[in-house]
């Protein structure tokens, strides 16, 4: 599945990277040494036994990062099968580059399957192709690849779930051809007590449009990387995420847009709701080149804290340079509205059930986005639960 | 029904009601007027249990209760009901599934069936008429993007649907034009019934040519200081509430 002198690379580079310290800018808010003091060992294969999203069916199947399970569809092949060599050598490990990013090395070195998603050029997948991934103590590492063909157009349903402390150390990699339009959506549901360390890089072509929805609700350290090049003329992308989170969580989203042409659009949008003691951060690192004239990016973190134990960093990073851009970024971290509280309570909603229901007002809009009948409203409810929580 | 005796309640350190009483027998209509800053707000939002007040001294029975012992919440499904002065506007959660939740939970103490989606609509199809509201507007967003006349006709709406024993009116005629206050006075005529009190807390008296109250009080500095029938507030409109100042409050 990959080539074995870029494994020889990536345990190199894994090797020689080590694990992020202290101090490293990059990981500033998030402390990755529980992951590393547990040393954990490769997960073993298994039968699947998660729940399927409601609204989905599985095209395909992990436990541990070892393929499980596969469902029909012609578009969803397992990342080692032959006849499509030439296509995952074009691509794998092209588009997220492991040099810099030790986890990613650590990916690349270790991986043992994945999924391949390929939709040929002007071919338009109408129902979402869905691939889930299941931890279950252990170490796995999940690996996928999306390669939209010029002017295709496509739906992918990552799901992360599983059961029990374990680390899943997961890689998807999306390329968008000329004209494609892509909506990719990670649902991280992690086990209360799991490791997730996830990296989703993305390379646009020209006049291509990518969608993504992030949401975080599971695992007990959570880190999620999505990087995007805009690397043709006109490409749009919009990076919408929840994070919903309780307890002692803690989860890290971090997001890089590079804009590398001109005429590019990038627009984010990322809601934290925070409970207990729960910890989020949210980075936003927006690169203009000189060349990309006539950029449009937008961004924005805004953030609900439900307990005064909660947390959230958020950075925005914009690093403009040309001129000829419009940029605009805001980050807010926010408490409950005080007057529409008493005002649901007022009319006889006891406290929990009007902080669910402004919870959901507040990060609902991004359940609603991800556009698939029943996991929408599954979603929704998902981050409403972290307001009604007592 | 309600019994306030001798309430006092500050906000910090500024004395508000200074030992206003105030006795609400079934189906009586009181209205309570006075100048701004007498405390009539401030007497509707500790009633209906607002945080940010500090009852210094006093009590309020609610049929035989300790009102200001019980959260919002719990004051509600008892039976008050505040229709606010500024009703807020919540982006996200839907006009129609909000009033079916508080509809729900105060149909839940009252040991009555929850109403499905289907049971709901036709009920609150029933109330929308009486405040001749468009039903399209019970797909928006709670208030969002309504007009001042639209949000006190959803107010109006919220009273009709829950069906209080007691219903303190805070200012609802401010901010309407005379179509507005119509529908809203006639609203709070139809669901004037023997079981049902109201507190009706105004400026002016043009709310009162709507609905005739049964006394009307006048609120001055933090007490009442003067009460009598329906006349009193047309007396106050002829006169204003200057000569408040050359009688102080007894």
């Amino acid at each position: 599945m990959i080539d074995p002198a870029l494994r020889e690379q990536a345990l190199a580079r894994f090797g020689a990277l080590g694990y992020p310290q202290r101090g490293d800018e990059a990981f500033k808010y998030t402390n990755v040494a529980p992951i590393a003091e547990r040393a954990f060992a490769p997960g073993e294969p298994g039968e699947p036994r998660a729940a399927t999203l409601p609204g989905l069916e599985a095209a395909m199947v992990f436990v541990n990062g070892h393929l499980a399970g596969r469902g029909a569809s012609p578009y969803v092949a397992p990342l080692g099968a032959p006849e499509h060599r030439a296509l995952v050598q074009a691509h794998l490990a092209r588009v997220a580059a492991f040099e810099q990013f030790v986890f990613c090395a650590e990916n690349t070195a270790k991986a043992t399957d994945g999924a391949l998603v390929h939709v040929p050029a002007g071919t338009s997948v109408e129902a979402p192709l869905h691939v889930r991934f299941e931890a279950r103590g252990g170490a796995g590492y999940p690996r996928l690849l999306v390669v939209a063909g010029a002017n295709s157009r496509v739906q992918v349903v990552e799901h992360h779930t599983g059961e029990g402390e374990g680390l899943a150390n997961a890689v998807t990699e999306i390329v968008c051809g000329p004209g494609a339009s892509v909506h990719h959506v990670v649902v991280q549901d992690q086990a209360p007590s799991a490791f997730h360390i996830g990296r989703v890089a993305v390379r646009q072509d020209r006049d291509s449009r990518f969608v993504s929805h992030h949401l975080t609700f599971g695992a007990a350290l959570s880190r999620t990387d999505l990087r995007v090049c805009l690397d043709g003329e006109g490409a749009e992308c919009t990076l919408e995420g929840a994070f919903a989170l309780g307890g002692t969580q803690h989860a890290d989203n971090d997001t890089f847009v590079d804009h590398a042409k001109p005429g590019a659009t990038s627009r984010e949008l990322y809601k934290g709701v925070l409970n207990g003691r729960s910890h989020g951060v949210f980075t936003g690192r927006v690169l203009v080149r000189p060349g990309a004239t006539q950029t449009s990016a937008q961004q924005s973190n805004p953030n609900l804290l439900l307990s005064k134990s909660a947390h959230v960093d958020t950075r925005p990073q914009l690093e403009i340079h040309n001129n000829d851009v419009k940029c605009t970024h805001g980050a807010t971290i926010g408490r409950l509205d005080a007057d529409s509280l008493f005002f649901l309570r007022a009319r006889g909603i006891d406290f929990v059930e009007a902080r669910r229901l402004l919870v959901a007002a507040f990060g609902g809009e991004i359940a609603e986005r991800v556009a698939v009948p029943g996991l929408c409203e599954w979603l929704y409810e998902r981050i409403a639960a972290v307001g009604g929580a007592q | 029904m309600l019994e306030i005796r001798n309430l006092h309640a500050r906000v910090g350190d500024h004395d508000i009601l200074k030992g206003l009483s105030l006795t609400v027998n079934p189906g009586e209509v009181h209205a309570i007027m006075g100048p701004n800053g007498s405390g009539k707000s401030t007497l509707a939002h500790v009633l209906a249990g607002r945080e940010g007040y500090e009852i210094t001294e006093g009590e309020v029975v609610f049929e035989g209760r300790n009102l200001l012992e019980l959260a919002p919440e719990l004051r509600a499904r008892a039976g008050v009901f505040l229709a606010f002065q500024y009703p807020v506007e919540i982006p996200g959660i839907g006009n129609a599934y909000f009033l079916r939740t508080a509809a729900n939970a105060i149909r839940q103490a009252r040991g009555l069936e929850e109403l499905d989606a289907a049971d709901f609509l036709r009920v609150m199809r029933e109330k929308l008429k009486l405040v001749k509201l468009d039903e399209k507007m019970m797909q928006r967003s709670v208030n969002d993007g309504f007009s001042g006349g639209e949000k006190k006709r959803n107010e109006i709406l919220q009273m009709a649907l829950l069906e209080p024993k007691l219903a303190i009116l805070d200012e609802t005629d401010s901010g309407l034009d005379i179509d507005a206050l119509k529908i809203v006075g006639d609203g709070v005529t139809a669901l004037r019934s023997p079981a049902r009190s109201f507190i009706v807390i105004t400026h002016y008296q043009r709310l009162l040519d709507h609905i005739t109250p049964d006394f009307v009080h006048v609120l001055y500095q933090g007490r009442i200081v003067e009460s009598g029938d329906a006349s009193l507030a047309l007396e106050l409109e002829k006169h204003g509430y200057g000569w408040l100042e050359k009688a102080p409050a007894r």
